[in-house]
C-alpha cells in the first residue's frame, strides 16, 4: 500500500513547525538518539563477558569488574534516555497547542454555510482528530520521527554484527519480520476494506447506547414502555458490530500462519546455525551474545516498523489538517468597511435562494426593501424562509441568483466582520456560555462596565446581575464555575437582548425571541422593543402575529416570496392570508375576551 | 466502596456477560506463564549439551524442542487470540449495555438528580475515556500470569540460594519504592488537571459547536473563544513539564534498578559457577536458566506489582460505574391493575420539593377532574406545571398529600397498567431512530396496526406522509440510519402527538405540544382538542392563552398553589386574578381591548 498523501512535504512542514518552535527538541532527540541506540548493547555484550570468564580465566574479581561496568553503562545511558524521552513528552504536545489554536481560530472563521452542513464536520473529521490527544495525528508523527532513529541505528549494528556471523540467520530473522510487518498491512488493509460496514455498525451501536444513556430520554422511554425494545436491540447492534470484528480476526488469525511460518524459520535459523557453529568450536560466550543479538535484533525491527507506520499513518491524518488550514473556506468576501452613523436600508433584489444541499427553493425572485428606521414585521408559516432572510441580509449565507443591497452597496463588496458588525441580532435559541456576565453582554476580553451596565439595565436584567454574588462577574452556567449562575429562560432572553443593546450596531434583527416564554416576560419583552430600535432600522420576526402591533410594516413571506405587505390596517383590509392568520390566532382572544369559552 | 467488593462485582457482571471470556483469560495467562518458564528451562539443556558431550543427536533434539516450543506457545497464542480480541469488546460494549438497562431501570427521580447525572457521566467518563473496563480485564489477565510466573521462578531460584532472592527482593523493593512515589505524585497531579481539562474540552467544544457560529460571527467572538483555548492548553503544559521532568528522574532510577538486578543475578550466579557453595557446582547451563530466572523473576514481580496497583487505581476510576450500577431500581411497581375508565382524578393536598431543593414547587395543591374533562393548566415559567404532569406519570412521588385516581391511591396500582392509561406529550418531548411506524406504535411490531394512520390524520401529518418516498416507513431522523428523514421541528411536534393519541389512553397529557407549530396548524390542534382526546380526560398545559377556552374548567396555577379551578368565562370575571391578567395581556396584542 503506496501512501495515499505526500509524505516527505507532510513531515517537512512538520519539522519545520518544530525548529521554528522550539530548537531544545532537537538537543533532547540527539540525546535520546544516543542513549537509546546504545542501550541494547550492554546486554548482548555481557552474557559474553561473564561467560567468557567463567570459562576462561576465572577470576571472581574480573566478574564483579564486568557487572560493575556492565551497571555503571547501562544506567548512564538508561538515564540519558528516559531523561530526553520525558522531557520532550510536553515539548512534543507543545507544539501541538499551536496546531489547535490555528485549526479553532480557521473553524470559527470559515464560511457560515460550512457551520450549518452536517458533511462539512464529516469532510474534515480526520483533519480534526489530528490534534485530538497526546497520542495520535501530530504529536503521534513528532513522537515517532524523535524515536524511530535510534532502533535503526541499533537494527543497522545489530544487522551488521550478524550478517557478518552468518548472513544466513540475519536473513532468516529479516523474512521473519518483513512477513510480520506484511501480515499487518494485509490486516490493516482488510480491516480499511470493512471501515463502512463497521463504521455503520458501530454507528448502531453507539446510538442505542447514547440515546439510552442520555437522562433527557427518561421520560418517553418510561411512558412509552420502551426499555425492553431498546435492551433487544442495543444487544442486537453490539453482537452485530461484535460479528464483524470477528470476522476481520479470523482474518488476522489465519494470516498468522505465515507469520507462524517464517517464525519457524527464522528461530530454526538462528539455533540450529549458532549451535552447529559451537560444534565447530565457537565458544559458548559468543553462542550467548549472538543469541542476544538475534533476539535484539528481532525486538529492534518490530520496534522500527512500529514507528514508521505510525509515522506514515498518522501522517496522513496531518495531511488533512494541513488540507484544511490551507483551504481557502472563507467565502466570498469584499473589501469595505461598515456603513458609520447612519442606520441600513436593504434592498433584496431579484433574489434566489436554496441551501446548499437543499431540494427546494426557499426565495425565488424575492423583491423587498426594508427601508431606512422603519420597524419591520415579518411574518409567515414555518418554513416559509422568515430566519433565512435574515442569514442572507446578516451575509452568512449568500444567495443563489440576484442580488442584496446594504444603502445602495452591493453586499458582496462589504467586508465579512464589516457586514457582522452592522447588526445586533437575537435569536430565539438563546446560548448563554459559560464567561462572566461582562463577557456575555460584551462578547469580548474585557468589555466596558458602564457600557454593559446601561445595557443591562434597558434590558431589565440590572436587578438580577446585582443579585449575583460576583455581579458583572459573575461566570454563567455551572460547567467552568460551580458557584456559576443558572439563568431562566425569560433572563437568558432579556441577557441576548442586552448584548444587543451593547453592541449599538446600525441595524436590530429579533428573530423569534418570545417563543419560549410565558405571557408576562412576553409581553415585558415586547414592550422593551422600542428601547431597543430607537432611531434604527428594526426587523422583528415571528409567527406570533400580535408581535406585529409595535411595527410600522408588515411583509407576510409564504411559498418562496413576498405574498402581502403594507400595515396592519391594510392587510386586515385587503382580507388576505394575513388576515386570515391573525383572524385565527385573535379570534379566540376576541371570544375570550368577550367572557366567552369555545365549548358549548 | 471497598476493592474488593468493586472487584467481586465486576468479575461478577463480567462473568455474566461473557464466561467464555473469562475461561479464555484464564487460558490465555497459563499459556503466557508456561511459555515463560520454558524459555528459562528448556536453553539449559541446549547450552549443557554444547558444553558437554555434543552429541549430534541430542543437540538436534533439543534445538528442535526449543524452536518447537516457542514454535507451539506462537501458534496456542495466536489461536485464543482470535476469539480473546473481539470478546474484549464485547464484554465492555456489554458493560456499557448493563449501564443502559440500569438507566431505564432506576426511578426516573434519578434521572433529574444533578448529582446522579454526575455519577454517570464520570462512570462514563472513565469507562470510555480511561476504557477502565478493558484496562481492568488487562490487568487481570496480566496479573493472572504474572502470579504463575513468580510462583514458578521463586521455586527454582529457591533450589540454587535464597540470598539471591533476598537480593533480588531488595532491588524490587527499591524499584517499587521510586514507582510508588511516582505514582503518588502521578495521582495528584492527575487530579489537578482534571478540572482544567473538563474547561478545556468546554471550549474547545464551544468553538465546534454549531449552534454558536451565527453568535460567534455576528458578534465577532472569534478571539474571546479561540483564547481561551489556547489559554487552557498553555495552562495543562505549563502544569505538565515539571511534572514530566521529575517523572523522567524516577523512571530513570527504575529502569537503573533493573540494571542493577540484570548486574547481580549475572555477578552473584557467575561467582557460584567459580566458587561452588553447599549445593554444588553449576553447569553452564544451569547458570543461564538462573541467570534467566532471576532477570524474570524481578521483572515479572515488578510488573505484577504495578498491575496491583494499577489494579487499585483502575477500581477507584471504575468506582463511579459500581456506583451506579447500584442505584435502588424503581420500586413499588406491582400493585392493583388499572382497569377501565377514570372515574375521578384527585390531588389531595399534594405536596412537593424536588429531592436536593429546599423550595417546594408545589404546596398543598388540592383539585378534583372528572372522567372525560379537558382541563388546561395555566400559570407562569417556573410555577409547578410540568410538575405535575410528572406527579401523575408516576416519575415522583408526593411528599405529602396524596393523588387519588377513582378513589385508590395513584401508588397503589400496577406501575405497568397505569402506563398503559397515560399518554403523553412532554415540552421536551423525544422521538427515537425508528421508522415514523414505529415512532407512533412504540413497539416494533410494526406493520400495517390500524390506527397509525388515524392518528397521523389528526394531526395534521397525512400530507407531508404522502410525501415521504416510504411514507410511514421512512426512519427518522439520520442518527441510526443515513438514509433516514429529516423533519422539521414542527412536524416532529406533531409525530409525537400522534403517539400520544396512538395510545387511546384514559388520561392525555399535552405540556406545550404546539410550540412550534405554526398559527394555524396550532389553531387545528386546539380546535380539535376535544375530538383528538375524545373520550378520555385531558390535560393541556400551554402559554397560548386562547388556548385554554376550549378546555372545560382551567387550573391556575400560581407559585406552586391552586389559585383558581373554574371554567374560562367566570376566570375571566375576576379581572384582578392572575388569569385575566395573563390572558389580557396576550389578547391587547389582537387589538381586542380597545375596540
Amino acid at each position: 500500500m503506496k501512501p495515499s498523501y505526500p509524505v516527505a512535504k507532510t513531515l517537512r512542514r512538520l519539522l519545520a513547525n518544530a525548529a521554528s518552535n522550539d530548537r531544545g527538541v532537537f538537543f533532547l532527540f540527539a540525546l535520546y538518539t544516543i542513549g537509546a541506540a546504545l542501550l541494547p548493547f550492554p546486554p548482548v555484550v555481557l552474557p559474553k563477558l561473564v561467560i567468557g570468564e567463567l570459562t576462561g580465566a576465572a577470576r571472581p574479581e574480573y566478574l564483579f569488574y564486568i557487572v560493575g561496568g556492565f551497571f555503571l553503562v547501562s544506567a548512564a545511558l538508561v538515564f540519558m534516555k528516559d531523561v530526553a524521552d520525558q522531557n520532550s513528552y510536553m515539548r512534543i504536545a507543545r507544539l501541538r497547542i499551536d496546531f489547535v489554536r490555528d485549526q479553532f481560530t480557521k473553524l470559527i472563521r470559515i464560511d457560515y454555510p460550512h457551520a450549518e452542513d452536517d458533511k462539512f464536520l464529516d469532510r474534515y473529521e480526520k483533519a480534526f482528530s489530528s490534534t485530538r490527544s497526546n497520542n495520535n495525528g501530530v504529536e503521534a508523527v513528532y513522537r515517532s520521527l524523535f524515536k524511530a532513529p535510534a532502533p535503526a541505528l541499533t537494527v543497522l549494528a545489530l544487522a551488521v554484527f550478524i550478517g557478518m556471523k552468518n548472513p544466513l540467520i540475519l536473513a532468516a530473522i529479516f523474512v521473519n519480520i518483513a512477513a510480520v510487518v506484511f501480515i499487518g498491512r494485509k490486516v490493516h488493509a482488510f480491516r480499511f476494506g470493512k471501515r463502512e460496514q463497521l463504521g455503520h455498525a458501530e454507528r448502531r451501536k453507539d446510538y442505542f447506547l447514547r440515546t439510552t444513556h442520555d437522562f433527557t430520554y427518561g421520560k418517553d422511554i418510561r411512558v412509552y414502555n420502551l426499555r425492553e425494545r431498546f435492551i433487544e436491540n442495543c444487544r442486537r447492534e453490539i453482537r452485530g458490530y461484535v460479528d464483524i470484528l470477528s470476522v476481520i480476526a479470523k482474518r488476522e488469525y489465519l494470516w498468522g500462519f505465515l507469520g507462524l511460518a517464517t517464525l519457524l524459520l527464522s528461530d530454526a535459523a538462528t539455533y540450529g546455525l549458532l549451535a552447529a557453529d559451537v560444534a565447530r568450536g565457537m565458544s559458548i560466550a559468543d553462542f550467548s551474545m549472538y543469541l542476544a543479538a538475534a533476539a535484539s535484533l528481532s525486538l529492534y525491527l518490530k520496534n522500527l516498523s512500529a514507528e514508521i507506520t505510525t509515522v506514515l499513518n498518522e501522517g496522513e491524518y496531518v495531511h488533512e489538517l494541513f488540507r484544511f488550514l490551507d483551504e481557502d473556506l472563507y467565502g466570498p468576501r469584499g473589501t469595505r468597511g461598515p456603513v458609520e452613523g447612519d442606520t441600513l436600508e436593504i434592498e433584496f433584489r431579484d433574489v434566489s435562494f436554496k441551501y446548499p444541499r437543499g431540494e427546494k427553493h426557499i426565495f425565488e425572485h424575492l423583491n423587498l426593501t426594508i427601508r431606512k428606521g422603519e420597524r419591520l414585521a415579518l411574518v409567515g408559516v414555518n418554513g416559509a424562509g422568515k430566519s433565512t432572510l435574515v442569514k442572507l441580509m446578516t451575509g452568512l449565507f449568500h444567495p443563489t441568483e440576484g442580488e442584496i443591497f446594504i444603502n445602495g452597496v452591493p453586499i458582496g463588496e462589504f467586508e465579512k466582520k464589516a457586514l457582522y458588525s452592522m447588526f445586533s441580532a437575537v435569536f430565539q435559541e438563546v446560548n448563554v456560555l459559560a464567561y462572566t456576565v461582562l463577557e456575555n453582554v460584551s462578547a469580548c476580553d474585557g468589555g466596558d462596565r458602564a457600557r454593559a451596565e446601561e445595557a443591562l439595565k434597558k434590558a431589565g436584567l440590572w436587578e438580577k446581575v446585582c443579585s449575583l454574588p460576583k455581579g458583572l462577574d459573575t461566570v454563567l452556567l455551572k460547567v467552568i464555575d460551580e458557584q456559576g449562575a443558572i439563568l431562566s429562560g425569560g433572563e437568558a432572553q432579556k441577557l441576548a437582548i442586552a448584548r444587543a443593546l451593547y453592541k449599538d450596531a446600525n441595524m436590530v434583527v429579533m428573530d423569534e425571541p418570545t417563543a419560549a416564554l410565558d405571557a408576562l416576560a412576553e409581553q415585558d419583552i415586547y414592550e422593551r422593543f422600542g428601547e431597543l430600535t430607537k432611531g434604527k432600522t428594526a426587523l422583528y420576526i415571528s409567527h406570533r402575529l400580535a408581535s406585529t402591533r409595535f411595527c410600522d410594516r408588515i411583509i407576510l413571506l409564504d411559498g418562496a416570496r413576498v405574498a402581502e405587505e403594507g400595515t396592519h390596517a391594510e392587510l386586515m383590509a385587503s382580507r388576505g392570508k394575513y388576515c386570515e392568520m391573525f383572524t385565527v390566532q385573535g379570534k379566540y382572544y376576541t371570544q375570550g375576551a368577550a367572557g366567552k369559552g369555545a365549548k358549548a | 466502596m471497598k476493592a474488593a467488593r468493586k472487584l467481586s462485582m465486576f468479575l461478577t457482571l463480567a462473568w455474566e456477560v461473557s464466561p467464555a471470556y473469562i475461561f479464555l483469560l484464564l487460558g490465555s495467562s497459563l499459556l503466557g506463564g508456561a511459555q515463560l518458564m520454558a524459555n528459562v528451562v528448556l536453553p539449559k539443556f541446549l547450552i549443557d549439551e554444547l558444553t558437554g558431550a555434543q552429541d549430534p543427536n541430542r543437540l538436534f533434539f533439543w534445538t528442535a524442542v526449543l524452536v518447537g516450543a516457542n514454535w507451539a506457545f506462537s501458534f496456542a497464542a495466536n489461536a485464543l487470540k482470535r476469539h480473546l480480541d473481539y470478546r474484549k469488546i464485547y464484554v465492555s460494549e456489554m458493560l456499557r449495555e448493563r449501564m443502559a438497562e440500569k438507566i431505564m431501570r432506576v426511578s426516573y427521580a434519578c434521572l433529574e438528580d444533578p448529582e446522579k447525572l454526575d455519577l454517570k457521566e464520570r462512570a462514563v467518563f472513565a469507562v470510555t475515556t480511561f476504557s477502565a473496563l478493558e484496562s481492568m480485564v488487562n490487568i487481570l489477565a496480566t496479573l493472572t500470569r504474572d502470579i504463575i510466573v513468580v510462583a514458578g521462578l521463586l521455586a527454582l531460584m529457591a533450589m540454587l540460594s535464597p540470598l539471591l532472592v533476598l537480593l533480588l527482593a531488595l532491588c524490587i523493593g527499591l524499584g517499587l519504592l521510586f514507582y510508588g512515589s511516582i505514582r503518588k505524585d502521578q495521582r495528584t497531579f492527575q487530579m489537578s488537571l482534571i478540572p482544567i481539562n473538563r474547561q478545556y474540552g468546554y471550549y474547545v467544544s464551544l468553538c465546534a459547536n454549531g449552534e454558536i457560529q451565527k453568535d460567534a460571527r455576528l458578534y465577532s467572538m472569534e478571539e474571546m473563544m479561540t483564547r481561551r483555548v489556547s489559554d487552557y492548553n498553555l495552562q495543562i503544559y505549563e502544569r505538565s513539564a515539571p511534572f514530566m521532568a521529575r517523572m523522567s528522574i524516577f523512571n530513570a532510577l527504575i529502569d537503573a534498578v533493573n540494571s542493577l538486578q540484570a548486574a547481580i543475578a549475572y555477578g552473584f550466579v557467575g561467582y557460584r559457577v567459580l566458587v561452588p557453595g553447599t549445593s554444588g557446582a553449576i553447569s553452564l547451563g544451569s547458570f543461564t536458566m538462573y541467570v534467566s530466572a532471576a532477570t524474570g523473576f524481578t521483572s515479572s514481580v515488578m510488573e505484577m506489582s504495578m498491575s496491583l496497583i494499577s489494579l487499585g487505581q483502575v477500581l477507584s476510576y471504575l468506582e463511579p460505574y459500581m456506583q451506579f450500577m447500584e442505584l435502588p431500581e424503581e420500586k413499588d411497581m406491582s400493585g392493583v391493575p388499572f382497569a377501565g375508565e377514570i372515574g375521578e382524578i384527585r390531588f389531595e393536598n399534594v405536596t412537593f420539593t424536588y429531592p436536593g431543593s429546599d423550595k417546594s414547587v408545589l404546596t398543598g395543591v388540592s383539585f378534583d377532574v372528572r372522567g372525560g374533562e379537558k382541563v388546561s393548566v395555566v400559570g407562569l415559567n417556573g410555577a409547578g406545571k410540568t410538575t405535575l404532569v410528572k406527579l401523575l406519570c408516576r416519575m415522583y412521588r408526593p411528599d405529602s398529600g396524596r393523588i387519588l385516581v377513582n378513589g385508590r391511591d395513584l401508588w397503589e396500582y400496577d406501575h405497568a397498567s397505569w402506563m398503559k392509561a397515560v399518554a403523553a406529550v412532554f415540552q421536551d418531548y423525544r422521538l427515537f431512530a425508528f421508522t415514523i411506524d414505529e415512532n407512533i406504535i412504540c413497539s416494533d411490531a410494526g406493520g400495517d396496526l390500524p390506527g397509525t394512520g388515524e392518528a397521523l390524520r389528526k394531526a395534521g401529518l397525512e400530507q407531508k406522509m404522502a410525501e415521504l418516498e416510504n411514507g410511514i416507513y421512512s426512519m427518522l431522523g439520520k442518527a441510526y440510519d443515513e438514509k433516514g428523514v429529516e423533519l422539521s421541528g414542527g412536524e416532529m411536534q406533531k409525530i409525537a402527538i400522534a403517539r400520544a393519541l396512538y395510545k387511546n389512553a384514559k388520561l392525555v397529557i399535552l405540556d406545550e405540544p404546539t410550540s412550534a407549530l405554526d398559527p394555524i396548524a396550532e389553531a387545528e390542534i386546539y380546535e380539535h382538542f376535544n375530538s383528538l382526546v375524545g373520550e378520555g380526560t385531558a390535560l393541556y398545559i400551554s402559554h397560548r392563552m386562547s388556548s385554554s377556552i376550549f378546555c372545560d374548567r382551567i387550573l391556575v396555577i400560581d407559585g406552586g398553589r391552586v389559585a383558581d379551578f373554574a371554567p374560562h368565562a367566570k376566570l375571566m370575571e375576576k379581572t384582578d386574578g392572575l388569569y385575566y391578567k395573563l390572558f389580557m395581556s396576550q389578547a391587547e396584542n389582537y387589538n381586542i381591548s380597545g375596540d
